[in-house]
């Protein structure tokens, strides 16, 4: 009897406590199905091919280099080709060319014939003898360099006599890839995050002058309408695709305004009034409003 | 040699322990002799006293050959003639995640952040300098105090192909020598082959197995050696086989070449085995013949252990002074030691009268063991990766393996060495250890508590009853599918990322370009890295202080810069000597920094650790990409 006890016990500890951990533990099969899904949705790494007089003489996979041209639209890719390959593509550039994404692509040289170039909507493809290093270091400086803003001008005039700054707008950050680690960043574009309920631009100007400023964002929320006080003269809100995107965690709503403002010599301000944004879960968290994509700089019509 | 060593052994499985820890010792006394004593290591001199060493054992052990095919395929059709489906379904499991481990070791790099610390590092030095250095140039203090044996076996997985793709095998051996080790565990403890197949499939499918077994750490192969050792030394107890002792003291040596914290291990599993020789009646020596062959057997243990392990608490105490070398030394910015520790044992002593951290152990003891606080991951950051099998079956062994002490039958048995080694080792390092990982160590307690429940639950006749065989299969194949899948995802990874990952050209899939560690806070940085040409060095500040928030690790990680044939030079620039920093990160390039970038013609300088990087200002250096700087100066 006392035997039966002891192994009925035994048997239902053992039940119980296995129970019990799996019980506990049952987020992990969540975790599990998201990894699975996450993975799934994946894509490989494209594959280059380059060819000269229609022979196949290099090929190498592509992976996200991360690294961006100026505006942030196109990434930047280095192929290292063994020497005897580059000087040949080099002698013979005109029939060599690119098989990227089913696509033949044309080569070019470099300003200074360091390199061979392939620029497609998304790439901007290097080719480079397999120990180039400087011209490398050269090409990514020089895009970064000029990357780090999202103010853009009309003309080089402009952007000499008018500096736009503000101690309430983020950092410039990405632009990000859709398969970006951080959920927070996926997807996202080039741009500064504003916070609510206002941002204020300081925006210096050498001379008196009439200018336009069109800003380009992504609103947090739909019905969010942007009011502007300083330096305003007229405030237009083009139509845009309005079509909400999924990106950066959030659902962000294309926008944008065309503000005209009368510049003073000196420092002027442009309040950027939100009706609407982000109510933050934490105390430590921004209190997000919108996400500025650039700002354009034109002359006022 | 095994034949050699155990002469009259009949257990196969011993045998097949036996042969591994044998391999294990062959290749670790290979490297150490090419690399410490004939500092002459690369792929020549490596395989040519390999083949030498292994002439010599072929000709002094060549009148103890024994069949080894035979025996195996007659244990398998005994063991498969039983006609039990449910043994042949989770055979076939392990067969399966056999494969993917290994499909994971030849396709995932190097992914645990202890493996770019230390364990990588000095190999590829080694590799570099064609010999094994008696102190390595850096701030990392692990990498000139720890006993670096796993890392021998990495450099002998590498040196063959010269590319790291079988650099973690070493760990996986290990994994798939649990499975014979535990078989043995219980097949000397009379458990049927069928009932000991069982539970070894289910021990080796521990997610603390699984997840260690696919890297180069070392937790692993301490604890799966230092179980081997307890098997023999029991098996000594039990047959008086002198050639035990050896294998054990094999086993123990390869323990301590792995981890600085073997020592106590060892210490404990001798103390219970010396108090059991004594009131053993079979195992305690009759006669003075009996004492002279003990005495000679344990000299010649001593002898094997030190020429396994010795050089490294050696070359410790001839550098360092101390055992344990750099280990607990407070450094400075140029890794020369300030402060040292109170020593070894002073500071193990203290930690023993403290019983605050024993206490705190002991309050997260359930919430570990039941792994619900954190996801599976192989730095086991708050949990155990115990699995489920250790709730239902260990915790059952932990019970009857303390009642045990209490009782005369359960006392007599061979495995009582095992579980009661077991649960004072555990209870000694809950003394010593507390830190989120600290669990990685404490592997071998689930291997030795399930294997104690199966051998208690086969000699209680609990598994004679039709329903109680049932549901212990049941609960095993829960288990063992529980881990199964749970595990089978990659870890350390971006899974959105992992497609690309695999469709990369072979010398693209390196560990800066798979690790979510390194391309979640600067993906552009090791994104470039691979396109980088490999002949380019690269000098990077070696510091352990912070100098901001967030930053993870004290220690530079040097691994992630290394293509996958180790060519790249890589120089440390100690932060004193070269540069002058702010607190807020900031710093200036000292006189000496252009001169020695000029002198080994280095363009490229990398400011950070981790995560964080420090802030260069010099007009001669271009911030590339944050914390990536190309040095303008004539080259």
């Amino acid at each position: 009897m006392r035997h039966k006890l002891i192994e009925w016990f035994v048997t239902g500890s053992a039940v119980l406590l296995v129970v019990i951990y799996i019980v506990l533990n049952s987020s992990k099969l969540e975790y599990f199905k998201n990894t699975w899904v996450e993975t799934g949705s994946g894509k490989a790494a494209p594959s280059v091919q380059l060819a000269i007089a229609g022979t196949q003489v290099y090929q190498q996979r592509l992976k996200a280099s991360e690294i961006y041209d100026t505006k942030g639209l196109r990434q930047i890719y280095f192929m290292h080709l063994p020497k005897a390959v580059f000087a040949r593509a080099h002698a013979e550039t005109e029939d060599a060319t690119l098989l990227y994404k089913q696509q033949e692509i044309p080569l070019s040289k470099t300003k200074n014939s360091a390199a061979l170039l392939a620029v497609t909507r998304d790439e901007r493809i290097y080719l480079l003898a397999e120990d180039e290093l400087k011209y490398m270091m050269t090409v990514i400086w020089n895009e970064r360099f000029q990357a780090n803003n999202i103010v853009q001008c009309a003309n080089l005039e402009l952007c000499k006599s008018v500096a736009i700054k503000s101690k309430f707008w983020g950092p410039v950050q990405g632009p990000f890839l859709d398969t970006d680690f951080s959920p927070d960043r996926r997807g996202m574009p080039k741009g500064r995050w504003t916070m609510g309920p206002k941002t204020t631009l300081d925006i210096m100007s050498t001379k008196p002058q009439v200018i336009s400023l069109q800003l380009n964002l992504l609103g947090v929320l739909a019905d969010q309408e942007l009011d502007f006080r300083g330096a305003v003269t007229r405030v237009q809100k083009p139509q845009i695709e309005a079509e909400p995107r999924n990106i950066g965690g959030k659902s962000l709503h294309p926008a944008a305004y065309v503000v005209s403002l009368d510049l003073k010599p000196g420092l002027n301000y442009l309040e950027i009034i939100y009706s609407s944004w982000e109510k933050p879960l934490t105390e430590s968290a921004n209190p997000l409003a919108a996400y500025l994509t650039s700002i354009v700089i034109r002359e006022a019509e | 040699m095994t034949n050699y060593v155990l002469r009259n052994c009949q257990s196969l499985s011993l045998r097949i322990v036996s042969t591994g820890i044998f391999s294990f010792v062959h290749v670790t006394v290979v490297v150490l002799l090419a690399g410490v004593v004939f500092r002459y290591l690369n792929n020549v001199s490596v395989p040519l006293l390999s083949s030498l060493i292994s002439v010599l054992i072929i000709f002094f052990c060549r009148g103890f050959r024994r069949p080894f095919i035979k025996p195996v395929r007659q244990c398998l059709a005994d063991v498969f003639s039983r006609r039990d489906y449910f043994l042949y379904v989770i055979t076939g499991l392990f067969i399966i995640q056999a494969v993917v481990l290994v499909g994971k070791v030849v396709w995932l790099p190097p992914h645990i952040w202890d493996v770019f610390v230390y364990h990588l590092p000095p190999v590829v030095e080694w590799f570099q300098q064609g010999a094994i250095p008696p102190a390595l140039d850096t701030t990392v203090a692990r990498m000139n105090g720890a006993p670096l044996g796993m890392s021998l076996l990495a450099y002998w997985f590498f040196i063959f192909f010269r590319d790291d793709v079988l650099v973690e095998m070493p760990m996986l051996l290990w994994a798939l020598l649990l499975a014979p080790v535990s078989v043995a565990a219980m097949r000397q403890s009379g458990v049927s082959r069928v009932w000991s197949f069982k539970f070894a499939v289910l021990i080796f499918f521990l997610p603390i197995v699984i997840m260690q077994a696919v890297t180069v750490k070392d937790h692993l192969g301490l604890n799966v050696g230092f179980f081997a050792g307890l098997v023999f030394l029991s098996g000594f107890l039990k047959d008086r086989n002198h050639g035990y002792l050896l294998v054990a003291a094999a086993a123990f040596g390869l323990a301590l070449g792995y981890k600085i914290a073997a020592p106590v291990h060892i210490l404990v599993a001798l103390s219970v085995f010396s108090v059991l020789l004594w009131f053993h009646p079979v195992a305690w020596p009759a006669d003075k013949k009996q004492w002279q062959t003990l005495v000679k057997t344990t000299g010649l243990s001593a002898l094997i252990i030190l020429t396994i392990s010795g050089y490294w608490y050696l070359r410790n105490f001839l550098v360092y002074g101390r055992l344990h070398g750099a280990y607990g030394l407070t450094l400075n910015e140029a890794g020369d030691g300030l402060v040292s520790d109170a020593g070894a044992i002073d500071t193990m002593l203290n930690k023993f009268g403290n019983f605050g951290v024993f206490r705190t152990n002991l309050s997260e003891l359930l919430p570990r063991i039941f792994d619900y606080q954190y996801s599976y991951g192989t730095d086991l950051a708050g949990i155990s990766g115990f699995g489920p099998q250790f709730a239902a079956f260990g915790l059952l062994g932990l019970v009857v393996a303390i009642g045990s002490v209490f009782n005369k039958r359960l006392r007599q048995q061979p495995a009582f060495l095992i579980s009661t080694v077991a649960v004072l080792l555990f209870v000694a390092l809950m003394f010593i250890n507390i830190n989120a990982n600290s669990y990685r160590i404490l592997s071998f307690f689930p291997m030795i508590l399930i294997t104690y429940a199966g051998i208690q639950l086969f000699h209680s006749k609990f598994l004679d009853q039709k329903w109680a065989r049932g549901l212990t299969n049941s609960i095993i194949a829960l288990s063992i599918t529980w881990c199964f899948l749970l595990l089978l995802p990659p870890q350390y990874t971006n899974p959105l990322r992992l497609k690309e990952f695999a469709s990369l050209d072979h010398d693209a899939r390196t560990s800066a370009n798979y690790t979510s560690w390194f391309i979640r806070p600067r993906p552009e940085f090791y994104r470039l890295l691979d396109d980088i040409p490999v002949t380019e060095p690269i000098a990077y500040v070696d510091y352990r202080g912070s100098f901001s928030q967030g930053e993870v690790g004290i220690d530079t990680w040097q691994y992630l810069y290394m293509d996958r044939h180790w060519q790249r030079k890589l120089h440390a620039l100690h932060l004193p000597d070269y540069f002058d920093c702010q607190e807020n990160g900031q710093c200036q390039a000292g006189p000496a920094l252009k001169p020695f970038l000029k002198e080994n013609r280095v363009s490229l300088l990398s400011s950070c650790k981790i995560n964080r990087c420090l802030k260069i200002k010099d007009d001669s250096l271009v911030e590339i990409v944050p914390g990536f700087y190309y040095f303008l100066g004539d080259r």
